[in-house]
């Protein structure tokens, strides 16, 4: 008596493996952040985890013949191996690069207290901030209040180029840092900007570098008089290693409430 | 190239482990639940299997991608139409961690979290409601052995010669995860190109300039942004240029219809019946939006 076997559509089966392992490279060389917030990396590895263990059970039913492989789904699988193939490109952009194809304006996120958090101060009297939050309060303040004149402030972020620059008319030499806001994946990233007066003198070309600016806060008027920008008054610019995520998570910043009614 | 990649990559990537469990669930479902029991407890489709289907999402965590491998087995088992779209349109929507996010993106605003995902809860017994009749009978075949054709099944003499459970898991789970990870592929690509049409900074700020738009606006966003719903509550926080009320409509609309289900719904039920979804339930969320504008909460 024959042993009776399941069908399996072998492009199928080939894309779903490709792009597992793809994305377990990826998973593997700590990069998941560089896509996802943090906390889908657990999911998504628990994910890897099933799919690795799925494809283990296929090789042992193709050894004990327990299936039948067959050419079918093939214009599926061609659509998941184009999403393999990416996978295993492993796109990076870079921040500038991104910022363009997304034509983000100026602004970015927009969610804060209008209070510079109480970060802890260094021996040189700089707030060691993370950057988790003072990009976003600073952003808060732009258009409010002025009160965070003289913070002196420890922040971490990447050079970039601001789109519509000229409309803040930034003074020759100028620098804008930036952190990318990610809520769930890169796809929904916001930006946020500080701008820097570079007395220091750094290279401006020099884009994408991460970098940490010890200095003080300042704001500086939009040339219309509708509103103002934070400014940054370096006294140093260090070249640093990317953070580890690279991206702020929203949801880890201390937000104000929402009342049901503004 | 390198930012539309990295980008459509990165909304694959985040809906993969979801695409893993609705894959796991349907491959359950098909092996292991008999046809005749499932169209049983789902009953005839009546309004009150429609509500019971809605409240069965609380229980299951997974979000819009997930749950369409899920449903479109159901499907091929013969769940009555009524009960099968409300379970597709509230599961995403009312579930705990979708909830337990809402609250957190909301600063612990119990009430904006509740009704959002009562909101959903209504719309999606509505849309149950309006659609059930609209949504094709399933093919005779497939509703008479309770499965589609590619189930992974050596032939349909199945009574004489079944291979064993476990194999079968892994033929149904494999063509099952293939199938949604094409479309959410496909589905992901257009999201991409789409919000690089319509900017989503621009459109928010376009709902601040114009309040009556606002609703509407949040709606059209939710579409193009195509977020997963365990976390689309923290981008609603973000746009600070939409009203509360324009916030509620982004987190109602975008669990049942965005581009990304707009490929998948096509799929599994046909493009004629995915546009008269997609439209029914923009008018369910503009009409209960209206109501709630009219009794004056959350405007």
């Amino acid at each position: 008596m024959n042993t009776p076997r399941a069908a399996l559509p072998l492009p199928a089966l080939l894309a779903l493996a490709l792009f597992t392992a793809g994305l377990a490279r990826v998973a593997w060389a700590g990069r998941l952040t560089r896509y996802v917030a943090p906390r889908f990396v657990l999911p998504i590895e628990v994910a890897l985890a099933g799919a690795g263990v799925v494809l283990l059970l296929v090789l042992a039913a193709l050894l004990a013949r327990r299936v039948r492989l067959q050419w079918q789904e093939r214009g599926m699988a061609l659509l998941v191996l184009l999403a393999a193939a990416a996978v295993w490109w492993r796109p990076l952009p870079s921040l500038a690069e991104l910022m363009a194809f997304k034509d983000m304006p100026l602004g970015g996120v927009r969610a804060g207290q209008g209070k510079l958090p109480p970060a802890p101060v260094d021996a040189d009297g700089y707030r060691e901030c993370d950057g988790q939050r003072v990009y976003v309060e600073l952003d808060a303040l732009n258009d409010t209040q002025i009160a965070a004149h003289s913070y002196r402030l420890s922040l971490v972020g990447q050079l970039t180029v601001l789109p519509g620059a000229d409309a803040i008319d930034l003074p020759p030499g100028a620098l804008v840092m930036a952190r990318l806001v990610m809520v769930c994946c890169a796809a929904d990233a916001q930006p946020v900007y500080m701008a820097v007066a570079n007395r220091a003198g750094f290279d401006e070309t020099r884009i994408d570098d991460w970098v940490r600016v010890r200095g003080t806060v300042s704001f500086r008027p939009l040339p219309d008089d509708s509103g103002w920008y934070a400014w940054l008054e370096d006294d140093e610019i260090t070249a640093i290693a990317p953070p580890e995520p690279e991206y702020l998570q929203p949801q880890l910043i201390d937000l104000s409430a929402v009342p049901l009614s503004r | 190239m390198t930012a539309f990649a990295a980008l459509t990559i990165s909304i694959i990537i985040e809906g993969f482990p979801y695409i893993m469990l609705g894959a796991a669930l349907s491959a359950l479902l098909e092996v292991f639940v008999p046809a005749a029991a499932l169209r049983r407890v789902a009953g005839h489709g009546g309004p009150l299997n429609i509500l019971v289907a809605a409240l069965a999402g609380i229980v299951l965590p997974v979000c819009e991608c997930g749950i369409v491998p899920v449903v479109a087995r159901l499907r091929a088992k013969g769940v009555a139409n009524g009960p099968l779209l409300a379970y597709l349109f509230a599961a995403p929507a009312v579930q705990p961690i979708v909830f337990y996010s809402t609250l957190v993106a909301f600063n612990d605003n119990l009430a904006f979290a509740a009704l959002r995902c009562a909101g959903s809860l209504v719309i999606a017994v509505g849309g149950a409601l309006l659609l059930a009749r609209a949504l094709p009978p399933v093919a005779a075949e497939r509703a008479a052995c309770g499965h589609d054709h590619a189930c992974g099944c050596a032939g349909h003499d199945e009574a004489a010669a079944l291979p064993p459970a476990w194999v079968r898991l892994i033929a149904v789970f494999v063509t099952d995860a293939v199938r949604i990870l094409a479309y959410l592929t496909v589905g992901a690509m257009a999201a991409t190109v789409l919000a690089l049409l319509l900017p989503p900074a621009r459109v928010a700020a376009l709902a601040g300039a114009w309040p009556l738009l606002a609703v509407p606006l949040g709606m059209l966003l939710a579409f193009v942004l195509s977020v997963c719903s365990e976390a689309d509550a923290f981008v609603a926080y973000a746009m600070t240029g939409l009203t509360p009320l324009a916030q509620l409509a982004f987190l109602w609309f975008g669990p049942v219809a965005d581009i990304k289900l707009a490929v998948m719904y096509s799929r599994v039920f046909g493009r004629q019946f995915t546009l008269r979804a997609f439209l029914t339930l923009a008018g369910l969320v503009l009409l209960l939006a209206l109501l709630l504008a009219l009794a004056g909460v959350a405007r």
